[in-house]
């Protein structure tokens, strides 16, 4: 089973979910979050990296400067004076330009979006892309780091609602929502929510920082039968320990329950 | 506004700004809006943003075949009938440029709302991103831009932009043609880990950064361990906000303007900054 655990909402726990699931459980980590990586800090060991490429236009001699490339790019990647200069950073790598080009004056060459890594500690493998600063979509990296997943996997998604998040769930047989117990957390866990809903995927709700004098998040699942799978309390102690890059021990029966509890 | 790592305080440290200074001020984190939940606004204008096109194929003229189908780079068309999946749609439009048969139309696309408001305070700018859509980065620039036009017409002399936390397309579209970027940390490793890609993000559009962190008193060593690295790398260091259990419960009771020591400690880093801009 793969359980992927997202949150609209940024800094509301899906890293300390998602790191202690994994590795009080033993199953392999996928860090999705590919523009801020975090949980490299909490899984030490061997790494092992490659460099990740997508493809872009590259002009050759023969380009008249007839302008074609530049009309049908519909991410105004490509700008022409005396002949084409393609901007890799805004080109979504769909190949037109190059197969439209009438002098055949383009080729596709390797760009790098980023690195992919595996860390092996003694409890299980993570595996992280991490996109290269200045590239603008994330989704490439996703998809190929997602190409290195099992059929049991935990992944840790980019937090918001847009494509990112869509990329990293949606091949996740069941999704963890983590919320804060905030109006900020609760507003953002409703567009979450819908988007998973959307997607047709099974989930459930983790309340972090539980103990917080707000009870909106928990009135809104019951309203809308959204189980409430567990509750970590907001304490100074699990922050602290977050702060230093640590698991957390004293919880891992908790997470071994919540693993138990949807697996 | 900006911090790589989410939930670092971007939005109560612009909302709070907002509150003192007025000016206009604009959520570009369209994913995930929040300011609106503090600044209470009155909304004077809503429109739809239509921020893309997506591949259509009408039926009746397809000859089904597969052009399309192999070309796609996105796998968002289907080889049984051929249509086309929307939500993987990227909008390249080279299907509906190679179709033999002329087959495929580009449909414009609502993916979100963009709001002008009045705050107590002034202006605000916002938008809602369709749950799930994609283009973040164009809905951004035109939440920003709107924002611009309106901080030029009210004379006013700043424009605060919240974005998103990352360091991809809706935080690009954030920070292009911003003079100075705040960047709102927290005393963790995840913290200065984000902190130093966005920092070399602003390294990458030449943008002046300034660094604030907030809950410096969760991991004491940590935060002298961001103020040594600005201070050896020559980036401005706006201060550091205690973390202050009673701005939670303010959040909580949506009690703003917020008071308190943290709120206090936001102000005093926003004149630094304001001043040496």
């Amino acid at each position: 089973m793969r359980i992927a655990v997202a949150s609209g909402k940024g800094g509301t726990g899906k890293t300390t979910v998602a790191v202690n699931l994994a590795v009080f459980n033993s199953i392999d980590l996928f860090d999705l979050d590919v523009e801020e990586p975090n949980d490299y800090i909490f899984i030490k060991g061997e790494a092992e990296e490659r460099i990740a490429y997508r493809k872009v236009p590259e002009v050759k001699d023969n380009c008249n400067a007839c302008g074609v490339c530049k009309d049908v790019c519909q991410y105004s990647a490509i700008y022409v004076i005396d002949k084409a200069y393609p901007l890799p950073e805004l080109c979504h790598s769909c190949g037109a330009c190059v197969y439209l080009c009438p002098e055949k004056a383009m080729e596709e060459v390797d760009y790098q979006t980023g690195k992919i890594v595996r860390v092996k500690s003694d409890e299980i493998t993570l595996t992280y892309g991490e996109l290269t600063i200045g590239e603008a979509s994330a989704v490439f990296l996703i998809k190929q780091v997602k190409e290195l997943m099992e059929s049991t996997a935990i992944i840790d998604s980019p937090p918001g609602a847009s494509c990112p998040m869509v990329e990293s769930v949606s091949d996740a047989d069941y999704v963890i929502l983590v919320a804060e117990p905030t109006p900020f957390g609760l507003h953002d866990l409703k567009i979450a929510a819908e988007v998973v809903s959307e997607l047709g995927k099974k989930f459930g709700v983790v309340v972090n920082k539980h103990g917080l004098p707000f009870d909106g998040v928990e009135k809104y699942c019951r309203e809308e039968g959204i189980e409430v799978l567990g509750k970590i309390p907001f304490s100074k102690d699990i922050a602290e320990k977050y702060s230093r890059g640590e698991l957390l021990q004293d919880m891992k029966d908790f997470f071994v329950q919540l693993y138990e509890g949807i697996a | 506004m900006i911090s790589g790592k989410g939930g670092t305080g971007k939005t109560t440290f612009s909302a709070t700004i907002h509150a003192l200074d007025g000016g206009v001020i604009a959520d570009c984190d369209v994913d995930a809006p929040n300011l609106h939940i503090l600044l209470n606004p009155r909304i004077l204008k809503a429109e739809d943003f239509i921020g893309t096109k997506k591949a259509e194929i009408v039926q009746d003229r397809c000859s089904g075949c597969g052009l399309c189908y192999e070309l796609c780079r996105f796998g968002a068309i289907s080889a049984d009938g051929y249509f086309v999946d929307e939500k993987k749609c990227e909008g390249c439009a080279f299907c509906f440029n190679v179709c033999p048969e002329k087959a495929i139309e580009m449909r414009d696309v609502k993916t979100g709302d963009i709001y002008f408001s009045e705050t107590q305070w002034g202006y605000f700018v916002h938008a809602r991103l369709k749950p799930g859509e994609e283009n973040t980065g164009r809905l951004v620039t035109e939440v920003k831009n709107r924002a611009k036009k309106v901080a030029e017409d009210v004379g006013s002399d700043f424009l605060i932009v919240d974005a998103a936390p990352g360091v991809g397309c809706p935080v690009i579209a954030s920070l292009t043609g911003v003079d100075a970027a705040i960047i709102v940390t927290e005393p963790t490793a995840s913290g200065l880990s984000d902190m130093m890609r966005v920092l070399e993000l602003c390294e990458h559009f030449r943008i002046r950064p300034f660094v604030v962190v907030n809950k410096y008193d969760l991991n004491e060593d940590v935060t002298l361990k961001i103020e040594k690295y600005c201070s050896e790398n020559e980036i401005e260091f706006a201060g550091r906000v205690p973390f202050d259990e009673r701005i939670l419960e303010q959040i909580a009771n949506l009690s703003f303007p917020f008071s308190g020591k943290a709120a206090e400690k936001m102000v005093e880093c926003w004149k630094k900054v304001k001043e040496v801009l």
